[in-house]
């Protein structure tokens, strides 16, 4: 079938291509190796000098170009890790071998993102960090995107095994609407959510080619949101990249069966790839991983979560009748049994009013029983990943491009809450133009949330719909008296009643639990279920144009624009979309130029980039840069660049009820009319006698200063990366919690009014500064020593002010690694070392202390040349050292794996 | 190979002998359970134990099987314990303990117990007559917060659980109080209707009672309040003496046939104004030692219907007047305590009006 459509497809493109070819043409073919271990190189691009002729070599090194010049021919051979040959054809006739040779000089990458232009990563213009395809080949981590987190200044938050959420410069949370992450220049953002959902949904791991992380503050090219970072994930083009490549991982987790027991982990890839006359090319890409995902297990008492400020704290189910325990999920339940139950017990039985009035006035809290996680999220993670490209060169400078990316799987999200994501779907289409000065390209996101739920409030639900509270308390506050009237202790007399309470409780796993459990979570939230429904998309289209032809003696000047439209859709479950789809549109565009100056010795780079949301005011984000060669390939970068982001689209339409009387709103100006804020005004509930007053509801932004070097250092062996910055934030958006009179002008009563927790700007600047050093240096041929250490810091916080900062002061990494030594240099190996500090942090799920992290990642490879593959044993904290890096997060183990790995190139 | 396989083994264990150096363990933190404040000092059971004083009451305690409660150190109890000398003046010694049966031994010192720790202080004094306070008594296996209720109460410095006055109060245990009681206080058997029931001298009451029931139905009828275990009644019960008297004073034979002469409405008027309470409900308890001088309502309601005047000038023998009758009427047996209340007998029947 497949043999068939190709024959289809060579003949349509003969067609094309034969109008073209009338010009006398010669045609070279040759083969391209690794002088070290003589293997051969797939994927090097081999031009012919002086003209926009190329090609690549494919899977077996093979290469074949046609060109209408006449030779002597120069053929200009390079790719990424070798040093670039030139080779003089004279003879057309004969097949060119050549050899290349392994590159010992560092810093020789070259990056697009740091300036939208491609550039040599030494003179990036501000920080910029890069993993490409031949780091993730040696790089110990079981899925490309843990690569991220030891990058430097990275802090990665792991709701999950396969949920895990980047930031840089602090502000680290799972689901991180400050940090953009764009592949292959879409944003993969879910627009119900306002974060990258990671690598759930993206490319496959044999399909990327490389990632660009800017740390801090890029607003400025990429548009809202990149306040604390942006992540560029760019695929392998199907031109280049070509033939069938697969890779299989089967590991264990979980082997000291601590927390769940042992469990296999896989992971396999698949990735086939076309070119067809370097004129047509196309691509395939699956990937799909299953696993039994690392338990959030932390069973400390969490204490005071309705004062909004919870602490882990001392107490267990056995010993704290309110225990409220941070990975169980139900027992967030709780009512004063004193004031709510004692009162009716002391009216129908008057004999014990004085008995109960001896008790004191002191609440009696007393929360519902819980469920572990284990009980109520499903530990198996999938995910299955597809993905598929179509390139066509309409002529050899224009090329069209049709892409998708579609994924689904199940996973956990810690937000407000632990979320189950369940059937979550997302897919991404887009069709693209590009040629050497312009591209125009539109894509749009399509999500649905599947039957994704809150764990909380489905453990919660499901205990009510078992036995309602006012069943459930009463049998308990009645228990817990008989007790204390036969003369039990207070905590005896507690526990007792909870067994009675509790008695015919049904068991995790129980046919009775599953019922209840399947009924809950598939009723939408806005009906008293734990299901939340989403389907909201995302439609972009962009443009660019690089004026430089014609300003270039000036400045080099580049030119954009974008629209973005969110269409917000949870069928009245989520949004106030009831009455249909919330659209909300944003137009941005940009400019930038850049000046060499002084010999090329000073680079100035000034942009500026406006945007418009409907909802918002414009906002103008302005960069400047420049970057000083105080000697060749050392370099001193300075920025200041701003960055801002929209209130998400659930701080702007969220209308959802949390419980406790509270309804979760937007900061949209419609709630104002809707529920009557405007003639019947709110209280603070901090205050009662005090009104709230409205405030223009505004983006947050930051700016930042940001000083750096870079530079190659002995003989091009050490590549060395220092920064140093400082960046301000102001309008951090927070929440606050407002009361309503029952009707205008009454008095508040904070118990029984209806209350409103809506978004506000927190007026106080917070400050950030710090640092990073980063070396890479080659000791000999194949071995690489490289260290980070990078440090972030919260200044001058407002008291009571909570900024979410969540990062430590210092982290640390070290790698060591090889890529070829042994017989024919077969073997390979890495080792990571990662260190972080101690620090504190602070969620919406919960806050507290998070111990410093040790982890130690390795791997060993064997490469099979004959078979172009590779087996690698690789493990991630080998050592299986448990941690979690959020308070509510899964606890890390170690994960072992052995890898197969066919044509990865 | 070989040699390979060396010098390459050599730089990997160094290398992971550095790196575990470097790679200290993480940290999950444990759940840190609460330390319950353990109160110190001597439980209530030790202080029995070793107190020479209630070497009695100690061999009632560990004959009635209630030894494990007391000696809980961190429940709160309050014990109106029996010295030997209260023991003795309820004619109870350790030989008589030897022959009790342990269930009997077991409910009365249950009587004894109050499953709350409370002071002298925690005691409210006037005007509230006494403090409703249950036992550890349970007469209904089926009805766990139904226990027989004790009245301890305070006038001034004087301590009294029911009718019997605290001779030593406020001896600190690690698990509660302990009081000392002048005497055993029997625990009530029976219902006020089945106390009034078995005594030969109230069969005058018996009739009135009946007579004033007639066609009445649920808690309407007197008998059925006088047998609902639950509130608290105070009646001050004319004997038959003093019910002959009043018959005669209207013109009636002193015989208990009479009542079915006097119209319904009468007697049960008459009989309301025996029973003690507040807003028609009766709602106290109260033993002699409760009482104090002063106007008190009654069941047939407050100002400006008649109310009945005490004089408890004389605690140990008070008085009770009815608005008609031209002098007070003596308790002639006080303190009855019932399941329901607590019943005076008295030698003359109150009068509230003509």
């Amino acid at each position: 079938m497949r043999k068939h459509n190709s024959y289809l497809l060579m003949m349509l493109l003969a067609l094309v291509t034969s109008i073209a070819a009338t010009a006398q043409t010669v045609t070279i073919t040759g083969n391209v190796k690794n002088s070290s271990n003589s293997d051969v190189v797939p994927a090097v691009s081999v031009t012919v000098k002086g003209s926009s002729t190329g090609t690549f070599t494919d899977d077996k090194g093979n290469f074949s170009l046609t060109t209408s010049q006449k030779p002597p021919i120069t053929l200009v051979f390079s790719s990424i890790g070798f040093d670039p040959l030139e080779v003089v054809v004279n003879n057309t006739s004969e097949p060119v071998n050549v050899e290349l040779q392994p590159s010992s000089t560092l810093g020789t990458e070259v990056v697009v993102s740091a300036s939208r232009v491609p550039e040599k990563i030494l003179e990036s213009p501000v920080s910029i960090e890069r993993v490409n395809a031949s780091a993730i080949r040696v790089s110990p981590a079981a899925s490309y995107y843990d690569i991220v987190g030891s990058l430097k200044g990275v802090d990665m938050v792991t709701s999950s095994l396969t949920f895990k959420t980047p930031t840089t410069r602090g502000f680290a949370g799972s689901g991180n609407t400050r940090f953009n992450q764009l592949v292959d220049g879409m944003d993969n953002q879910a627009p119900g959510l306002n974060f990258s959902v990671g690598a759930i949904i993206g490319l496959s791991e044999l399909d990327v080619d490389n990632m660009e992380l800017l740390p801090g503050a890029s607003s400025a090219l990429y548009g809202p949101g990149g306040m604390n970072g942006t992540l560029l994930v760019s695929s392998k083009n199907p031109f280049r990249y070509t033939g069938l490549s697969f890779q299989t991982k089967m590991g264990v987790m979980n082997t000291d069966s601590r927390y769940r027991g042992t469990s296999g982990y896989h992971n396999w890839a698949v990735r086939w790839a076309e070119n067809i006359k370097d004129k047509f090319a196309y691509k395939i890409n699956a990937e799909f991983v299953h696993a039994k995902d690392w338990l959030a297990a932390d069973r400390r008492n969490f204490v005071g979560r309705q004062s909004g400020r919870g602490l882990p704290g001392k107490g267990t189910r056995e010993t704290d009748p309110n225990f409220d325990g941070i990975n169980i999920y139900g027992d967030e339940t709780t009512i004063d049994i004193a004031s709510a139950v004692f009162p009716a017990v002391a009216q129908a039985a008057l004999f014990l009013a004085p008995y109960i009035s001896t008790l004191g006035n002191d609440p009696i809290n007393v929360s519902r029983t819980g469920y572990d996680e284990a009980d109520i999220i499903d530990p198996n993670t999938l995910n299955f990943k597809l993905g598929g490209a179509l390139h066509y060169k309409i002529t050899p400078g224009l090329e069209a491009v049709l892409a998708g990316s579609w994924g689904t799987g199940n996973s956990v999200y810690t937000g407000s809450d632990r979320y189950s994501f369940r059937d979550f779907k997302m897919g991404q289409y887009k069709l693209e133009l590009n040629a050497k000065n312009w591209f125009v390209r539109a894509y749009t996101t399509q999500e649905n949330a599947g039957q994704s739920y809150n764990a909380t409030v489905t453990a919660r639900l499901l205990n009510e719909a078992w036995k309602p509270s006012t069943t459930w308390y009463p049998e308990y506050a009645q228990t817990y008296l008989a007790n204390l009237l036969a003369g039990q202790d207070n905590q005896t007399a507690h526990n007792n009643a909870r067994a009675f309470a509790d008695r015919d409780r049904p068991a995790p796993g129980s046919k009775q639990f599953k019922e209840l459990f399947d009924r809950v979570r598939s009723i939408p939230i806005s009906a008293g279920g734990g299901l939340f429904i989403e389907k909201s998309d995302l439609y972009f289209a962009e443009g660019q144009y690089n004026l430089s032809d014609f300003t270039g003696k000036v400045a080099d000047v580049l030119i954009g624009g974008n629209w973005r439209q969110y269409v917000l859709n949870s069928e009245g479950t989520l949004f106030a979309d009831s009455a249909g789809t919330i659209k909300i549109n944003e137009v941005g565009a940009y400019i930038q130029a850049t000046r060499r100056l002084f010999n090329d010795v000073l680079k100035l780079t000034f942009a500026g980039r406006y945007d418009k949301n409907e909802n918002f005011e414009g906002r103008f984000t302005p960069r400047a840069t420049a970057v000083v060669t105080v000697a060749k390939n050392n370099n001193i970068r300075v920025s200041y660049q701003t960055a801002y982001r929209f209130p998400s689209t659930q701080q702007q339409y969220i209308d959802l009820s949390v419980g406790g009387g509270v309804q979760l709103i937007g900061g949209n100006k419609s709630f104002q009319n809707y529920y009557g804020f405007n003639t019947n005004r709110p209280y603070t509930l901090t205050n009662p006698a005090q009104q709230h007053v409205f405030k223009t509801f505004k983006p947050e932004s930051v700016q930042s200063y940001e000083i750096g070097y870079k530079g190659l250092l002995g003989n091009g062996r050490l590549l060395v990366d220092a920064y140093g910055y400082y960046g301000q934030y102001k309008n951090f958006i927070a929440r606050t919690l407002i009361g309503q009179t029952a009707t205008p002008g009454g008095t508040p009563n904070p118990v029984t009014d209806p209350k409103f927790s809506v978004p506000v700007n927190i007026e106080d600047k917070v400050k950030t500064y710090g640092f990073g050093l980063g070396f890479d240096y080659r000791i000999v041929r194949a071995w690489t020593l490289s260290m980070n250490l990078s440090s972030d810091r919260l200044d001058e916080v407002p008291t009571g002010y909570i900024a979410f900062f969540n990062s430590p002061k210092y982290r640390y990494n070290a790698t060591l690694s090889n890529t070829g030594f042994g017989t024919d240099k077969r073997l390979g190996f890495s080792v990571s070392y990662r260190w972080q500090d101690a620090f504190f942090y602070e969620g919406d799920f919960a806050n507290g202390e998070i111990a410093a992290i040790h982890t130690l990642d390795a791997q060993v490879s064997y490469k099979l040349p004959k078979y172009k593959s590779v087996v690698k044993l690789g493990g991630n904290n080998i050592l299986n050292q448990y941690y979690f890096n959020a308070v509510g997060n899964s606890f890390v183990g170690g994960l072992y794996y052995v890898s197969f790995g066919y044509n990865i190139y | 190979m070989l040699t390979l396989l060396k010098k390459y083994t050599g730089i990997g264990l160094m290398a992971l002998g550095l790196l575990t150096q470097i790679t200290a363990c993480n940290k999950i933190p444990e759940v840190e359970d609460i330390q319950l404040n353990q109160p110190g000092g001597k439980t209530i059971l030790e202080i029995i134990n070793t107190e020479a004083k209630y070497s009695i009451l100690k061999a009632a305690v560990e004959k009635s099987g209630l030894a494990p409660v007391l000696g809980k150190a961190d429940n709160n109890l309050t014990l109106f314990a029996l010295d030997n000398d209260a023991m003795a003046r309820s004619g109870i010694s350790e030989a008589a303990i030897g022959v009790m049966p342990a269930q009997q031994i077991a409910a009365i010192l249950s009587y004894h117990i109050v499953p709350q720790a409370l002071t002298s202080a925690n005691i409210p004094d006037l005007p509230a007559p006494n403090f409703q306070m249950p036992s550890m008594l349970q007469p209904l296996a089926s009805q766990p917060l139904f226990k027989m209720s004790l009245f301890p109460s305070r006038r001034g410095n004087m301590g009294f659980v029911n009718d019997r006055p605290l001779t030593s109060v406020d001896t600190r245990a690690a698990n509660g109080y302990i009081h000392d009681v002048y005497a055993l206080i029997p625990p009530p058997q029976a219902t006020l209707r089945d106390v009034i029931a078995a005594q030969p001298d109230l069969s005058f009451l018996r009739a009135a009672i009946a007579r004033a029931d007639e066609g009445q139905t649920g808690l309407s009828r007197i008998d059925s309040l006088l047998n609902y275990p639950f509130p608290n009644i105070t009646l001050f019960a004319p004997t038959d003496d003093a019910f002959k008297v009043a018959l005669q004073l209207l013109g009636a034979p002193p015989v208990v046939e009479a009542f079915a002469f006097i119209p319904q409405e009468t007697v049960l008027g008459m009989l309301a104004y025996h029973v003690l309470a507040t807003n028609r409900t009766p709602t106290y308890r109260v033993f002699t030692p409760n009482m104090v001088s002063g106007p008190v309502e009654t069941l047939i309601g407050p100002a400006p219907f008649p109310h009945l005047t005490i004089d408890a000038t004389n605690p140990l023998a008070p008085t009770v007047k009815g608005a008609v009758n031209p002098a007070p009427a003596n308790i002639v047996e006080k303190d009855i305590n019932a399941v329901n209340g607590v019943m005076h007998k008295i030698d003359q029947v109150l009068i509230p009006q003509l």
